[in-house]
């Protein structure tokens, strides 16, 4: 926790009159909070029950498996922290892994090949947000909207045919296949690497202030002279990269694009965003806490492989997290705010 | 753009009859989806080989059931200011609910009457949650989908349901009068929730509360009831609508319903209903919905690969909300008299 | 009113920000026709007018919202051309709006420096300790707690929120503030807390436009008024040689008598002595806001509650009508027993309110003006499960021409009525509820003059007829005038209770001795003069 840790270290020493325990307030008063100590519950029961969970083996097996769902939870994070939605993360995450998959099939180098991707994420993104700073469609109507065309697209070009025949030595490293640093894949790294740069702009630069600004309260942002649909724009286009590097990375991981790859993405993504207390109200969201709903996700279904559990089970036990996420999220927040009042 | 614009200066230059006319008619919510249904049925008269035999246009017609019912409980939502996204796996628990009662020697009404308990139960369980825990609809209803789906697949992953039971099957199979069941069960729903949001107290009491619930509220609407009531006829419709296509299949399996509620969102979309709420029409959702059946329909006549359907809609969707906001800031430009 | 010190006014030579002869139009209304202004360094400067007069179009064009289409501003001597808000900032001038134009997911120091962060040299990075340290030399300056700026704004209250936009302003270094109705959302105590910190910044040599619906406020604060009416300028003068009623009168543009007289109650109609009870209260509880509250109100009679913003006094109102639940206590409403679980229900038993708010709590935009007034009692219009809707029609007709609500159609919407047409038409609402008691909250907020005369019409007409009324209301001579009886409410409890004999409204004296009455229950406070 880099950031988050040093911005504490910080107020502490500004207000070094405060008591002990305000700390330990204020971090439950961060977005995510909740859903951390649940995690860290989760863990632990999970531990009792097969130790086998906790193995080292297994706990970056679970990492190297939730990063496909991690970075598109990073782009829906940002456009929800300014007060949007993004339903089209899936769809272009496959349809950025078809185009990769297929520049590469046909003789295209690889890093033109991925450029030729993340530009089309970007693309497709830009039209999501200028359709809704622009024309005024709002943002769950055109992200829907998009879901469809890019995902009909992908079908009608490729006429449902798996694209296969692109992978290659680095691929199978990129996607994962291959570990080059101890068990640790090359999309975990990449993520790590995401969520440093993306908290470290969110809470260390004035981008991230006028991020959380255009959420909290467009009108106020405006007035300070930040233009809210640029930045809304700007979280759109982040979403649509982030959604092309998943694309990317999880074509390696597949070793074959179907024209269906990422569908139903979105919901996971924006269960774990909002999981990790960014609040559809807009101004309010957190990387670490993506990471930890990412990682609740997938813990889940760890433990529903590992326990033998019959694997039906994930879709009630993550639609009930959902449910209980925010109200864990919200006790929390009531508790940090209650300590807080009572001064 | 060019829509939006050629009526004010009919107006403006010519108050006559014919400018006042094209105001009247825009003002009919519904119109401008009724033109473009229209136009697409005479394109595809035109163009598509067999779009115009009975069994095709009756094919259309059943084909469009579900999604109209959906949308009907999705445009109660809407105009109350939520959204309900469970309704597609509603859909498969109840037709996996009511095959699997009929499968236990349950007469069929009953099992019927158990799908469509199944749905309201649904419906309840999201409106506690979003009135009482005070939790954002979006949010509740997705975790009510993955919740409802994982069940339906723990109900029908070890064995899938089947039927041969021909009272079950007659409910879309069977016609009155050469009319498909069906179709007049959906026609039947059109009525009563067409009429029940125009026409009645509570009715306008969806709109009022979609517009603004605190002012209602203190105005001596009962805001609670409305919104229990509009999540309970969207699950119960949804219901409905998964027991119409289980008997279809004469089976559930665990994907039934997937997808659906994307595309009820969309109907009603297309139809008019805004997603901020207070505002939309059944009439409208219908047309949207038939519009969207008739699309797929002659695509498919027209042997166009199927999924520029997922496209069109896509644009259509964005279109008709472009279209919807010209259309009302003309009007409230210049209300009428 | 403490009186304030004296203070050194600049010369008048002085000019900070000259405003001359400036037009701007909308579309079908000239919002501004001809309107100068003048400020000089280090006063305030409260400018004043009806809704209408072209306030708000004015303050958009100092802080670079809308551009002049005639006419020139100078700001220290030169002319200008406000572009928008940041080069408006980059002048010196900094508005506080109405609403709140914080961003509540942000820190306190986050919103000072919102759009303009200190960085650390040539890179986005945030210098966070030299913003911090500014914020809190300013926030120490207007006797914050610095623990306040390790929060987010959405925490705290009403006037440390009102604090921290001025700071924002100052942080700017501006040099002229323009506050929109600053003290409107506030409790009265925060309120003199806030006029205090506005006399600091005059003292920091900083000039002030006020923008204020309260009259009363300006004396002690302001230095110069200036009194604008249908987009023109009327007069300025310096607060010494002015009066009250010398402002309403050039406001209005016509001679009316102070508003307590409009909503006297006439001498020919007192109170009968025997009029029964129409609603008792008793013990109303609800832990945390209201404690043990009892009150009665007589058929013909208007019942005031007074107290300070915050006192419980709309609290009171949810209570009896059931919008929040109670935990101990009675309401009786002609010998029935009626605890009401929900609005809807006290409706049915004849009890509704006018809210507070009107916009937010009040109509229901987006409906007519028709379904506005039908929308609490449908049942009173249906036929089966069916609407009437001529028969909706014929009611609402029947309203527009009764009240006299200035609309094009009942088929109009309601948001494009003016504040007091709506008003009228909410009053519309509760009069088709056919109610035995009705509850008014702040009867009078952000409507004009003489929608005002109006209103209290209403209100009396309604007494006549045998029914009571609950006049809430923060404007003192308003609340005197309508009742009969005034009920004082201070942190949740009753603090006291007192008649207003007929005809007190005519006596300056006696007046000044009831405001000082209910000033000294809503305060706790004997030290009124």
């Amino acid at each position: 926790m880099g950031a988050e840790t040093a911005t504490l270290e910080n107020s502490r020493q500004a207000t070094s009159t405060r008591p002990p325990l305000q700390g330990a307030r204020a971090m439950l008063g961060r977005p995510g909070a909740g859903i951390f100590i649940f995690l860290v519950v989760l863990l632990i029961v999970m531990g009792f029950w097969s130790p086998v969970i906790l193995g080292t083996g297994n706990l970056i097996g679970i990492l190297n498996q939730m990063v496909f769902i991690l970075i598109p939870t990073f782009g829906l994070t940002l456009v929800i922290i300014a007060g949007g939605l993004d339903l089209s993360v899936g769809s272009v995450l496959g349809l950025t892994g078809g185009i990769a998959a297929y520049l590469i099939a046909h003789g295209t180098s690889m890093p033109v090949a991925f450029a030729g991707a993340i530009l089309c994420g970007a693309a497709i993104g830009l039209v999501n947000g200028l359709v809704i700073t622009r024309l005024r469609v709002p943002d769950f109507v055109a992200t829907l909207a998009m879901l469809g065309v890019v995902r009909g697209a992908l079908y009608v070009w490729t006429h449902a045919v798996p694209i296969r025949n692109y992978m290659s030595k680095p691929y199978f490293v990129i996607g994962g296949l291959r570990m080059v640093l101890w068990k640790v894949s090359v999309p975990l790294m990449v993520a790590l690497v995401l969520l440093l740069i993306l908290a470290f702009i969110l809470r260390r630069t004035h981008y991230g202030v006028h991020l959380r600004a255009t959420g909290s309260n467009p009108d106020a942002a405006k007035l300070s002279g930040i233009n809210p649909d640029q930045v809304k724009v700007v979280t759109y286009i982040a979403s649509g990269v982030l959604a092309a590097i998943t694309g990317i990375l999880l074509a390696g991981r597949l070793t074959t694009v179907h024209p269906d790859m990422g569908s139903g993405y979105e919901l996971n993504a924006i269960a774990a965003a909002v999981m990790g207390g960014a609040a559809l109200s807009g101004g309010r969201g957190s990387f670490y806490g993506a990471l930890i709903g990412a990682v609740t996700l997938t813990v889940i279904q760890n433990a529903i492989n590992i326990l033998n559990i019959d694997p039906n089970w994930e879709h009630v036990i993550i639609g009930a997290i959902i449910l209980f996420a925010v109200l864990i999220d919200r006790g929390a927040l009531a508790l940090a705010g209650r300590q807080a009042s009572a001064h | 753009m060019s829509i939006s614009s050629q009526p004010e200066i009919s107006v403006n230059t010519n108050p006559g009859r014919r400018a006042v006319s094209v105001r009247k008619l825009l003002e009919i919510e519904g119109a401008t989806v009724f033109a473009a249904l229209i136009l697409l049925v005479a394109f595809s008269s035109a163009f598509a080989p067999g779009f115009l035999s009975p069994g095709n246009l009756t094919n259309v017609l059943v084909q469009s059931v579900f999604v109209v019912i959906l949308g009907i409980g999705m445009t109660f939502v809407l105009v109350a200011g939520g959204i309900d996204l469970s309704v597609g796996s509603t859909m498969g628990l109840a037709a996996a609910l009511t095959i699997y009662s009929i499968n236990h020697a349950i007469p069929v009404p009953l099992a019927i009457l158990i799908g469509l308990a199944s749905g309201a139960a649904v419906g309840l369980f999201n409106s506690y949650f979003i009135m009482v825990l005070k939790m954002a609809d979006f949010i509740v209803t997705l975790g009510t989908l993955s919740l409802v789906r994982g069940i339906v697949e723990l109900m029908t992953a070890n064995s899938r349901l089947t039927t041969q039971s021909e009272a079950f099957g007659f409910l879309t199979g069977g016609t009155i009068l050469g009319v498909p069941m069906a179709v007049l069960l959906a026609a039947a729903v059109v009525v009563g929730g067409g009429l029940t949001l125009a026409k009645t107290a509570m009715g306008r009491r969806t709109y009022a509360v979609g517009l603004n619930a605190a002012s209602s509220y203190l105005a001596g609407v009962r805001v609670r009831r409305v919104r229990v009531g509009v999540y309970v006829a969207s699950g119960t419709l949804a219901a409905l609508a998964g027991i119409l296509l289980g008997s279809r299949l004469s089976s559930a399996h665990p994907a039934l319903g997937t997808g659906y509620e994307l595309t009820a969102i969309a109907a009603a979309a297309i139809g008019g209903t805004s997603l901020a709420g207070g505002r939309g029409s059944v009439l409208g959702t219908i047309l949207g919905a038939l519009l969207l059946g008739v699309l797929q329909n002659s695509l498919s006549l027209l042997q166009v690969n199927a999924f520029w359907f997922q496209i069109i809609t896509g644009l259509m969707i964005v279109a008709a909300v472009l279209l919807d906001g010209a259309i009302r800031r003309m009007l409230r430009a210049r209300p009428s008299q | 009113m403490q009186s304030s010190p004296p203070h050194p006014v600049a010369p008048p030579g002085d000019v900070l920000v000259h405003v001359d002869k400036v037009i701007k139009r909308f579309p079908g209304v000239l919002a501004l026709d001809g309107a100068t202004l003048e400020i000089r360094r280090g006063e305030v400067h409260a400018l004043l007018g009806e809704n209408g007069a072209g306030k708000s179009t004015l303050i958009k064009l100092l802080s670079g919202v809308y551009q002049p289409d005639g006419g020139s501003i100078q700001v220290r001597g030169e002319n200008v051309r406000i572009t928008d808000p940041r080069h408006a900032q980059a002048l010196g001038i900094t508005t506080i709006y109405q609403e709140h134009t914080l961003a509540p997911d942000l820190s306190p120091v986050e919103n000072v420096f919102l759009g303009r962060e200190v960085r650390r040299a040539g890179s986005p990075l945030l210098n966070e300790p030299a913003m911090r340290a500014r914020a809190r030399q300013l926030w120490g300056e207007f006797g914050g707690h610095p623990e306040d700026l390790g929060r987010s704004v959405g925490q705290l209250g009403g006037l440390k929120q009102r604090l921290i936009e001025i700071i924002k302003a100052l942080a700017y270094d501006a040099q002229l503030v323009i506050m929109d109705e600053p003290t409107a959302a506030l409790p009265d105590g925060e309120r003199a807390n806030l006029l205090d910190h506005i006399r600091k910044m005059r003292a920091g040599g900083v000039s002030v436009l006020l923008v204020t619906h309260r009259l009363e406020e300006l004396f002690g604060v302001v230095d110069r008024v200036t009194v604008f009416r249908d987009g023109r300028w009327v007069a300025t003068m310096p607060i010494t040689e002015t009066s009250i009623d010398d402002i309403i009168r050039k406001m209005v543009g016509r001679e009316v008598g102070s508003m307590a007289a409009a909503a006297a109650r006439p001498k020919e109609l007192p109170l009968a002595d025997d009029a029964p009870d129409v609603l008792r209260v008793k013990g109303l509880t609800r832990r945390g806001v209201l404690q043990d509250v009892s009150l009665t109100v007589r058929s013909g009679e208007i019942v005031g509650i007074g107290g300070l913003a915050g006192s419980g006094r709309t609290e009171v109102a949810r209570a009896i009508i059931g919008a929040d639940p109670l935990d101990a206590g009675e309401v009786w409403i002609r010998d029935k027993k009626g605890n009401y679980k929900s609005p809807a229900d006290a409706m049915r038993a004849g009890l509704v309110l006018v809210p507070e708010e009107r916009k937010i709590l009040g109509i229901v935009g987006g409906f007519s003006v028709a379904r506005n007034i039908t929308v609490g009692a449908l049942q009173k219009i249906t036929a089966g499960p069916f609407l009437q809707v001529q028969r909706e029609e014929a009611v609402a007709r029947n309203y527009v021409k009764e009240l006299r609500i200035k609309t094009r159609s009942t088929g109009e919407f309601i948001e494009n009525l003016s504040g007091g047409n709506q008003q009228k038409v909410l009053f519309a609402r509760v009069l088709f509820a056919e109610p035995n008691l009705i509850i008014v909250d702040e009867p009078t907020q952000g409507i004009d003059v003489g929608a005002k005369v109006e209103v209290y019409r209403m209100i009396r007409e309604f007494v006549a007829k045998g029914g009571g009324a609950i006049v809430i209301s923060s404007d003192l001579p308003e609340l005197l005038g309508l009742s009969d009886r005034v009920v004082v409410m201070r942190e949740g409890a009753k603090a006291g209770e007192f008649p207003v004999p007929l005809g007190s409204v005519h006596s300056a004296a006696r007046m000044d001795q009831l405001q000082n009455q209910v000033m000294q229950l809503a305060t706790g406070s004997s030290r009124v003069n």
